[in-house]
């Protein structure tokens, strides 16, 4: 019996347990593998039964509390020997299969094909134990056979008499390590409560705490990179004296160039990105920048520490994103499983063009009596065209730091709805966006043709703030550009439309507004409402928390979905998804 | 078999004064010696007896019935009980992508060098007094099921274009049904759905799957239906807790496989063909597998399972 926790067999393991315990809430601490790392289908039923028929939590106490003494490993698989006969003994007759499944498990324990303890004298309990399972008498005597006997709990036993004869087994047999115990419990309430009262004042400063924080980091690095560059730039002032006349262009080089090092190189010509510039950062937007990278690390900076530390948080962030997503595999695969299904059905059904009669058309000769005889006037057959032209789906992923704390779901939320179009043979495009400085970067994932780039969703990191306006100004820009003949942009955000880039004010006064508040949600509405007018569909799927609903409804109207339990993530999206396609 | 069937109402604790009204309609509505053969006699029962007395009180109010649910949930048994109950003819209509009004109301044809009109099943149902069921109505596009509107609602009416208008019989009653969400199925528009009476189809609860279980496999032991039904219950938990899909969630597969058995296939390699194998993702198979062993033990032998 190993007992140990490994990821790939684990969701199969959690799922024998949850089916014998019959509760799917239950996160076990135990679960067992065989010696392949399969996991074992009788223990880990016996684990899961216990669940069912015993006060777990009365248990766990127990288990914390062998936990206190250094040897607690032998105790607890002496405990889980204890609790196998009870367990078998209450689920039996539910299950008569267990018996078989017993034996089969006890003959492997004879034959010496499961794990050996280290400790002999569990070895011998657990062989005699099992030894007793196939009908055998067992070859022990003394100490060893009491504490077997003592060990077989009844069936009958409740949980606080198990406890109870668990306990006596450990006083009468063993030297258990009171004397740590006692400290530790000491300790253990010491630090329960302190622990507590920790975790209430975690709550007490409320979620916002954390992307303060977050943003806070963000501009601690900010200006600690600022000041570097300050420091070089002084550097260079110093080589070359004379260039003052162009040190605005020379700031906005240095500006770029940090943008390139903590988001990637640009995939567009400085140039270009300039032409765009100027028909974009107008407006509210003047004095802003754009970024266009895929995240791929700019070898330029090879040797800057900065852009290699950078890149490094980049891929663990993309290594949370990947093991979230495999840990959730099946209930994601279902959901996108689901979504196509979804989608793929909507175009079936919606879409198709039919044959029907007709008064013009295809002459149908075998039909022409109708008309002499029956005054039937529609004697044509015609093709009804319910074409709607293609449909591209453009999906652009707020990564600003609100969401930080949910960078794994929105990424296998980007995932799943961009593996589902890509299922259903619809091109996908897509990129996340976030603002540092007054640069709005647009990290881009995969193009329409890239169908087999959907992984590169998890490259997914949030940082920065978020100017909601200019990111959807650009994607429907882009959007523009692309030859299809409906558009449709789906936007995951928290409608928290933040940035410490103000906009220019035109009132007399210099003063600036700051991106933020109302001022950002009625930018943001503005510019979602004349993507709509100009014929696109713009839907949002709402990451946020409950207080911004209201903002999102204001920006996106009725196309938006809300998302309280992601196990209806597919359903939801998919009647989002459904009603626009029939629209369009 | 008639007073059978009623036996097994009272049995299922459906009222009384609903079965007398049943009486009072077979009495009321009788059938043409022709139209007899029509008349199902169910291979198997539907067990629920909320969902009888839902449907019965709606049929008896003479409303037409949708019955929505998920596979195995017993829609199309339910419609058969319902016109074997009631006496009645039945025709089966199944809808699909190219269903049209020619195909449910009728068509054109040739007799004795003449042009007739030959009626579809939903006019020869009309006619005759019978029970249509329309299978899996949402397959269909809503406008050519637009013909059945008027069919369908107080008009209770044919109109044949070129034709005649005929009058649908007072015992006519059309049940639907319908999977929500299955591939190919799009919503039923609310002109439609507006037209029926609509009853939620329940998953079998693992009572009724026990009663089913002993009356469709009399030498089943005892333990072994405990063992069935508590595998599709354990499946069942699975599937709404989103851990596996609903294709190893057949009850269908579960039957069948109890046939193979009792043809003397080894119970676990039968269930792996009804249930497992149902699944083609591997993983998921893998969990189907673990909830199969935690039931039927591998080395299980017919004369175990069956008298």
């Amino acid at each position: 019996m190993i007992i140990k926790s490994l990821t790939e067999n684990n969701k199969r393991a959690l799922n024998i347990i949850w089916n014998a315990s019959d509760n799917y809430y239950i996160d076990p601490e135990f679960k067992v593998y065989d010696e392949s790392g399969e996991p074992d289908l009788y223990w880990n039923y016996i684990i899961g039964a216990v669940h069912k028929y015993y006060d777990y939590s009365l248990l766990n106490s127990f288990f914390s509390y062998l936990k206190t003494d250094s040897d607690h490993e032998f105790y607890e698989k002496l405990f889980w020997i204890g609790l196998e006969n009870c367990t078998f003994n209450k689920g039996k007759a539910e299950r008569p299969v267990l018996y078989s499944l017993r034996k089969s498990y006890a003959k492997k324990v004879l034959k010496g094909e499961t794990e050996t303890f280290e400790n002999n004298l569990l070895n011998v309990i657990n062989v005699a134990h099992f030894c007793k399972v196939v009908g055998k008498t067992p070859e022990i005597s003394g100490n060893a056979l009491n504490i077997l006997n003592d060990l077989e709990f009844d069936d009958k036993l409740n949980t606080e008499e198990i406890v109870f004869k668990m306990d006596q087994i450990i006083k009468t047999y063993f030297r258990f390590n009171y004397g740590q115990y006692e400290v530790d419990k000491k300790e253990y309430k010491k630090n329960k409560v302190s622990k507590d009262m920790q975790k209430h004042t975690e709550y007490g400063e409320e979620k916002l705490s954390d992307s303060e924080i977050k943003v806070m980091s963000d501009l601690y690095l900010d200006s600690a990179e600022t000041s570097r560059e300050i420091y070089f730039e002084e550097l260079k002032q110093k080589v070359k004296k004379s260039v003052r006349k162009v040190t605005v262009e020379k700031k906005d080089d240095f500006e770029r160039q940090f943008i390139r090092k903590y988001f990637g190189a640009s995939i567009i010509s400085e140039q270009k990105t300039h032409s765009i510039e100027k028909s974009l950062c107008v407006g509210n937007h003047k004095n802003c920048h754009l970024h266009f990278t895929r995240g791929k690390f700019d070898d330029e900076f090879g040797s800057d520490v900065n852009a290699i530390y950078y890149n490094k948080t980049l891929l663990e962030q993309r290594e949370i994103n990947l093991e979230h997503f495999n840990s959730n595999y099946i209930k994601y695969k279902n959901s996108i499983i689901k979504l196509t299904n979804r989608i793929r059905n909507t175009m079936l059904a919606y879409f198709e063009s039919y044959t029907g009669r007709s008064e013009a058309g295809k002459l149908n000769a075998p039909k022409v009596w109708r008309n002499i005889y029956v005054n039937d006037n529609k004697i044509f057959t015609k093709v009804f065209n319910n074409d709607i032209g293609n449909i591209s789906v453009d999906i652009l992923l707020d990564a600003s730091a609100s969401q930080h704390e949910r960078q794994e779901t929105i990424a296998a939320e980007g995932y799943i709805i961009a593996e589902s179009f890509t299922q259903c043979q619809i091109p996908v495009r897509v990129y996340s966006f976030s603002s540092l400085r007054n640069y709005t970067v647009i990290n881009l994932y995969r193009d329409y043709d890239e169908t087999d780039k959907n992984n590169e969703i998890f490259n997914y990191k949030t940082t920065g703030c978020n100017r909601d306006g200019l990111a959807i100004r650009t994607a429907l820009y882009m959007m523009e550009r692309s030859n299809y003949y409906n558009k449709i942009l789906i936007v995951l955000s928290d409608c928290k439309p933040n940035d410490t880039q103000s906009i220019p004010d035109t009132g007399i006064k210099q003063e600036q507004t700051k991106y933020a508040g109302a001022t950002g949600i009625i930018d943001t509405a503005y510019e979602v409402k004349k993507g709509i007018n100009n014929g696109n569909s713009i839907l949002c799927v709402f990451t946020g928390e409950d207080e911004d609903v209201k903002t999102a409804k204001k920006i996106y109207g009725h196309n938006f979905a809300r998302i309280y339990y992601p196990e209806r993530f597919a359903e939801i999206v998919g009647v989002l998804m459904q009603n626009q396609l029939k629209n369009l | 078999m008639e007073e059978k069937l009623l036996n097994f109402l009272r049995k299922e604790g459906i009222r009384e004064n609903l079965i007398d009204e049943i009486d009072k309609f077979r009495k009321f509505y009788k059938v043409k010696p022709n139209m007899e053969y029509r008349i199902p006699t169910p291979k198997y029962n539907y067990y629920g007896n909320e969902v009888w007395e839902e449907a019965i009180t709606a049929l008896l109010c003479g409303e037409n019935l949708l019955l929505v649910g998920s596979k195995a949930t017993g829609k199309n048994v339910l419609a058969e009980n319902l016109s074997a109950v009631f006496c009645r003819p039945k025709w089966d209509i199944s809808f699909h992508v190219n269903t049209d009004s020619t195909s449910l109301i009728g068509t054109d044809t040739f007799e004795n060098g003449q042009v007739v009109f030959r009626n579809g099943p939903i006019y020869e149902c009309a006619k005759w007094g019978g029970f249509g069921v329309l299978d899996e109505i949402n397959m269909a596009k809503n406008d050519s099921v637009a013909v059945l509107h008027a069919t369908l609602d107080y008009r209770r009416i044919i109109d044949v274009p070129g034709y005649d208008k005929i009058e649908i019989d007072d015992a006519s009653r059309f049940i639907a049904t319908m999977n929500y969400g299955y591939a190919g199925t799009r919503e039923l528009n609310e002109a439609l759905t507006s037209r029926f009476m609509v009853i939620n189809m329940p998953n079998i609860s693992t009572k009724n799957l026990k009663k089913l279980l002993q009356r469709e496999y009399t030498n089943l032991r005892e333990e072994y239906i405990e063992q069935f039904a508590g595998l599709f219950k354990d499946l069942q938990l699975k599937s709404e807790n989103s851990e596996i899909s609903t294709k190893s969630v057949d009850l269908r597969g579960l039957l069948s496989s109890i046939n193979l058995m009792n043809k003397g296939l080894s119970p676990i390699k039968a269930l792996q063909m009804g249930i497992a194998n149902k699944s083609f993702d591997d993983f998921e198979r893998a969990l189907v597998e673990d909830v199969i062993r935690l039931r039927i033990s591998d080395s299980l032998e017919r004369n175990e399972i069956f008298k």
